[in-house]
């Protein structure tokens, strides 16, 4: 987990989507993906710049349900550990 | 071309992205004439329909849902094709409708944008307006149709809303001359700032078109926080396998009844009126005993096909593929395998077509070689006859299960069992892979169309009505004839007799006699089969003894036997179909024929233990 600071006060942490808490936002900021994983992720509405929201795990923690663009996907742990986001903190 | 009044050879073409809505608006357009052309002989890929607008008519093909046409999985590679016309079975289109999902316009004109620039002529159906709608939002079609530069219309698809001005743009198109021709061919893979171009565009066009922006659905939230609950969720999921599995057995059961007594008259009917014996055996004995205890099953195969049409359009099926993804990894599949295993309950072969939507090759061979050990509906007439004649309607658990139930949800159980053994086998050994990414939309649960059901249901009724009338009924009479000729009035020395006598060493370790084995090589046609041939040679040598099958049966064989031939029945492949539509969709033998090797020897050795075994506890 890196942490930034910026204007002294307000820091922007950056943390990948499998550490987010049900019900947190994130806004995505890079990949560390297979070429063809990331650009399916990237077709399905997961781009660069757009805000994901971690709805739910299933019950055993894997996969997640995700929110973006205004619908509801399923990826599991292994996809969204490489999927970085940016937080305000 | 020629510019005849609009005929079948225009051709149209539905996309959008899987739970738009495409399959209820191509069902609104073209009601019952459609054909799902997906048996081996015919084309696989292509669920087509007649549309008819002011006395002429057009062929409208509904192509996958997807989220691209970039061609990725076998299933967006068709579509793709047929998008550019590079498929020699298909025609060139003359027009593309893309329907998208009116609350995830954004996304949806991903697809709507990469169609557009192949340069058809195109129309946006904005469906699921009614939702929209609910929860507050609003587009200004004048202005999303000037963006895209295609025209748009706003539909209710399950309501039939706007449908009709879709049929005018296929009108309009269809009225001109020329053939337009496809000019972006989409290559291999797109390069992200390619879809990042695209996305940007579809934000501008979202924030140009869209006045006002919807709210977060509260009570969808709230649906399904309970169905992915994890005790209440997994409750949920059990609950409705049991409901399905108990209601096939009440709920068809005076259904069944009906269609039974139906036959039972006609025969009598057939006997007190035809004069001549020879004829007189042939109607009552051949046909209507063996195409008439094979139809007995249509309640059950209508009821299944009944579910799982409703768990599909409801938005449940992917919540059940999200709580089930974990287990099935960890046989190696993913939960993109549960879909088309889930479809094997009903039949095999869409099952194993829909494999095509799993995108990594090894998965989808695993999940293809076990799709067939799932119990399809033709498994259920052999399980039903044996149940119904040898295991006692009690009540168990607190009388909330039948013991029929219960011993079906066995033979359920012992074909998924078996099939994860195999599935995991085969991930560890020759179908070995990298994990893949299991990428799934949870749509908005939403409230099945009647039509779109009623559809489904009727496509697949018709399948099997038509399988009786055609092969069940061919095999009925070839086996009448065999069982009567040379007539010395004693079957066991007819043809049948002599046929079965020849493969009964094989088969008594199992516990069958030569009269089984005739029943299992008719089944090779259909399993269901079987159960006709039974019937017709049951009435053949005893002549009409008043007795319904399933008493007949408890007559001829053994408790043991019974539950030795449905081990049998749970095990094998006995089914052709299934094995042309594993080489249409593997292109080669070689998996057909694994699939058939394997699937046999499992059945024979498992079969032969349960008979072997029973017998050493003297169960006879
Ligand atoms: N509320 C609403 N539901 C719709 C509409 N169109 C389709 N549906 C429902 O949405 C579900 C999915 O539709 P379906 O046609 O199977 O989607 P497909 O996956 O794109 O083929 C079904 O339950 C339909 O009844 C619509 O305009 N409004």
């Amino acid at each position: 987990m890196t942490i930034i600071f910026s204007f002294g006060i307000i820091a922007l942490v950056t943390k990948t989507l499998d550490r987010l808490t049900e019900g947190e936002t994130g806004v995505i900021v890079g990949f560390d993906l297979p070429t063809d994983t990331q650009i399916r992720l990237m077709e399905m509405g997961f781009l660069e710049g757009h805000e994901v929201t971690l709805v739910r795990f299933a019950p055993l923690r894997d996969p997640l349900e995700v929110d973006v663009l205004n619908s509801r996907i399923s990826i599991r742990r292994s996809e969204a550990s490489g999927i970085r986001l940016r937080q305000f903190g | 071309m020629e510019s005849g009044s609009g005929s079948l050879d225009k051709v149209f073409a539905i996309t959008g992205n899987p739970n738009s809505g495409k399959t209820t608006i191509f069902n609104q357009l073209t009601g019952l004439h459609q054909k799902v052309a997906n048996y081996p002989g015919v084309t696989v890929e292509k669920v087509a329909g007649t549309v008819r607008v002011n006395g002429t008519q057009f062929t409208v093909i509904d192509l996958p849902g997807t989220y691209s046409i970039h061609p990725r999985s076998p299933e967006e590679k068709i579509a793709c094709e047929i998008l550019c016309g590079l498929r020699p079975d298909t025609p060139r289109l003359q027009g593309v409708v893309c329907v998208v999902d009116s609350t995830t316009l954004e996304r949806n004109l991903y697809l709507a944008l990469q169609i557009r620039e192949l340069g058809l002529p195109m129309l946006l159906v904005l469906n699921m307006a009614d939702e929209m709608k609910e929860r507050g939002g609003a587009i200004d079609q004048q202005q999303l149709a000037a963006q895209l530069g295609v025209p748009v219309v706003s539909t209710v698809g399950n309501r039939g809303l706007g449908v009709s001005r879709i049929r005018d743009f296929l009108a309009r198109q269809a009225a001109l001359d020329h053939m337009p021709i496809c000019v972006g061919i989409p290559s291999g893979r797109p390069d992200p700032p390619e879809v990042r171009d695209r996305y940007h565009r579809a934000r501008q066009i979202v924030a140009a078109s869209q006045t006002e922006r919807l709210r977060k659905p509260g009570l969808q939230d709230t649906l399904d926080r309970i169905v992915t609950h994890p005790v209440l969720g997994t409750a949920l999921f059990l609950a409705i396998v049991i409901v399905v599995f108990q209601s096939i057995f009440s709920w068809a059961r005076p259904l069944m009844d009906g269609i039974q007594v139906l036959f039972l008259w006609l025969s009598g009917w057939v006997k007190a009126h035809v004069e001549v014996p020879l004829l007189r055996s042939l109607l009552a004995d051949g046909v209507l005993a063996g195409v008439g205890s094979v139809l007995a099953f249509l309640p059950q195969i209508f009821i299944l096909f009944l579910f799982i049409a409703l768990l599909e359009d409801s938005g449940y099926m992917a919540r059940a593929a999200f709580l089930m993804d974990r287990v099935m990894k960890k046989i190696g599949l993913q939960g993109k395998s549960f879909l088309p295993l889930l479809s094997s309950y009903a039949c095999a072969i869409p099952g194993v077509m829909a494999c095509r939507t799993i995108e990594n090759k090894n998965d989808r061979l695993a999940t293809m070689m076990i799709a067939p050990l799932m119990t399809c509906s033709a498994r259920l007439p052999v399980y039903t006859l044996l149940i119904a004649a040898f295991i006692p309607q009690t009540r168990v658990v607190g009388n909330l299960i039948s013991l029929p139930t219960l011993a079906l949800l066995g033979l359920y159980g012992l074909g998924f069992g078996i099939a994860v053994m195999v599935a995991s086998l085969l991930k560890s050994s020759v179908l070995k892979s990298q994990a893949t990414p299991f990428i799934l939309e949870l749509p908005p649960f939403r409230l099945p169309s009647a039509r779109t059901v009623f559809n489904t249901i009727w496509n697949r009724c018709r399948f099997f009505i038509r399988r009786a009338g055609t092969v069940i009924l061919g095999i009925s009479l070839l086996l009448w004839v065999l069982a009567s000729f040379p007539n010395t009035g004693d079957i066991h020395s007819s043809a049948a007799g002599s046929i079965g006598r020849v493969i009964e060493p094989v088969i008594r370790p199992l516990g069958f006699d030569w009269r089984i084995g005739i029943g299992l090589i008719t089944s090779f046609a259909a399993r269901e089969v079987i159960v006709s041939s039974l019937s017709t040679i049951y009435h053949v040598q005893a002549g009409d003894t008043g007795l319904t099958l399933v008493e007949t049966v408890r007559m001829q064989m053994t408790p043991l036997t019974a539950v030795s031939l449905m081990v049998f029945f749970a095990l094998a492949c006995q089914c052709i179909s299934t094995l042309a539509v594993v080489k249409r969709e593997t292109n080669g033998w070689r998996w057909p024929l694994f699939l058939f090797a394997y699937m046999s020897l499992l059945a024979y050795v498992c079969s032969l233990i349960v008979y072997q075994g029973g017998k050493a506890l003297g169960l006879a």
